[in-house]
């Protein structure tokens, strides 16, 4: 009788445990308070970067034969067949294109070249420049010739990296009824460069001592 | 900052071409004839000078010759076998000045399309305008 209780005794413990086994493994995972912070892959640290690859688009053509107004003059002297002299400032209407073939800016992102041809970003020019550039101007009236004028020209940034206001420093020379001549200018512009007053002078060249040029440039 | 520099020695080229030149061109030439037979010929010259001075001693004439007139010869001071020929001196021509010249002929009896050579003359160097006819 005592050996019978024994076994019922072990097998009601068997089933007990059996149970409590089970019941354990259905158990949900419990998660520790606080929860540990999540894990996560390493940031990428290395940095790569593009230089730009600018060509000459339709739309650069086209900003490009645009022209900027001007106006020049000087003085003229003229003295007729009877000899009597006559002074006077002649002035005429004109038009620019300007090319410009290579640029240095100094206002760029140092990891991307500093050096641009033809295809100019504006703020590589107005936010610190140096360029090798030629300008075509057609004057009508009394001088009715077309002169072409390469340069030297300087631009620095005065507000908000040249975006907003920039101006320019520059030399160039040209001729002139055969005879080599030299031309200072100074600019202010607006708006990335898009448009500015350019003031050009020629100390030495009667004629067309100063030139005013409404300049509308963006590449 | 940087670009100062560069900007100086970028304008040294253009700052040490200081040899001054200077040049007289022939904008227009004119004929007409006057009643007692001699032709008048106004000649409109224009000075370019470099460094905007006076561009010097100059002489500017007219040539007449018996037709037909060669073109290419060589441009002198006086040509053998013309017919006529006058000359005015001067240096009273600045950079951008333009003067006209009145210059008459001695002849009074150059045929009616008798060919010219109008002609200005400085510093060794001539400019010359040719096709000009008597009326």
């Amino acid at each position: 009788m005592r050996g019978r209780s024994l076994v019922l005794g072990l097998g009601a413990m068997l089933a007990f445990y059996m149970q409590a086994a089970r019941a354990q493994a259905e158990l949900p995972v419990l998660t520790p308070y606080p929860a540990p912070p999540p894990t996560m892959q390493p940031p990428d640290t290395s940095y790569t970067y593009a230089s730009q690859s600018y060509y000459p688009s339709l739309g650069w053509i086209a900003t490009q034969l645009l022209p900027s107004p001007e106006v020049g003059g000087g003085r003229v002297h003229r003295t007729g067949p009877d000899g009597i002299p006559q002074d006077s400032t002649e002035l005429a209407f004109g038009l620019r294109w300007q090319l410009t073939p290579l640029v240095y800016s100094w206002g760029t992102n140092r990891r991307i070249t500093r050096w641009r041809s033809f295809v100019i970003d504006p703020l590589a020019r107005n936010s610190g420049s140096i360029e090798l550039n030629t300008s075509f101007d057609y004057f009508f009236g009394h001088l009715d010739r077309l002169i072409v004028r390469p340069g030297v020209r300087a631009t620095f940034p005065l507000v908000q990296r040249g975006e907003y206001l920039s101006t320019s420093i520059g030399t160039s020379t040209y001729a002139f009824n055969g005879v080599p001549r030299i031309a200072y200018d100074a600019g202010l512009y607006t708006m990335f460069g898009l448009f500015g007053v350019q003031v050009t002078v020629a100390p030495a060249h009667g004629p067309l001592t100063f030139i005013g040029t409404f300049r509308i440039r963006y590449f | 900052m940087r670009a100062l520099p560069l900007l100086v020695l970028g304008s040294l080229p253009l700052v040490l071409a200081c040899d001054h030149v200077s040049t007289i061109r022939i904008l227009d030439a004119r004929t007409s004839r006057e009643p007692g037979g001699a032709v008048v010929t106004d000649v409109q010259l224009e000075a370019a000078e470099q460094a905007g001075g006076n561009a010097g001693q100059y002489c500017v004439s007219v040539h007449w010759f018996n037709p037909p007139f060669d073109s290419r010869t060589l441009e002198r001071s006086f040509y053998e076998g013309e017919l006529d020929s006058t000359e005015a001196c001067a240096a009273d021509l600045s950079d951008g000045d333009q003067r006209t010249w009145r210059l008459v002929s001695k002849r009074t009896d150059l045929p009616v399309g008798t060919p010219a050579r109008v002609q200005v003359h400085w510093s060794n160097s001539f400019n010359v305008k040719e096709s000009v006819f008597a009326p």
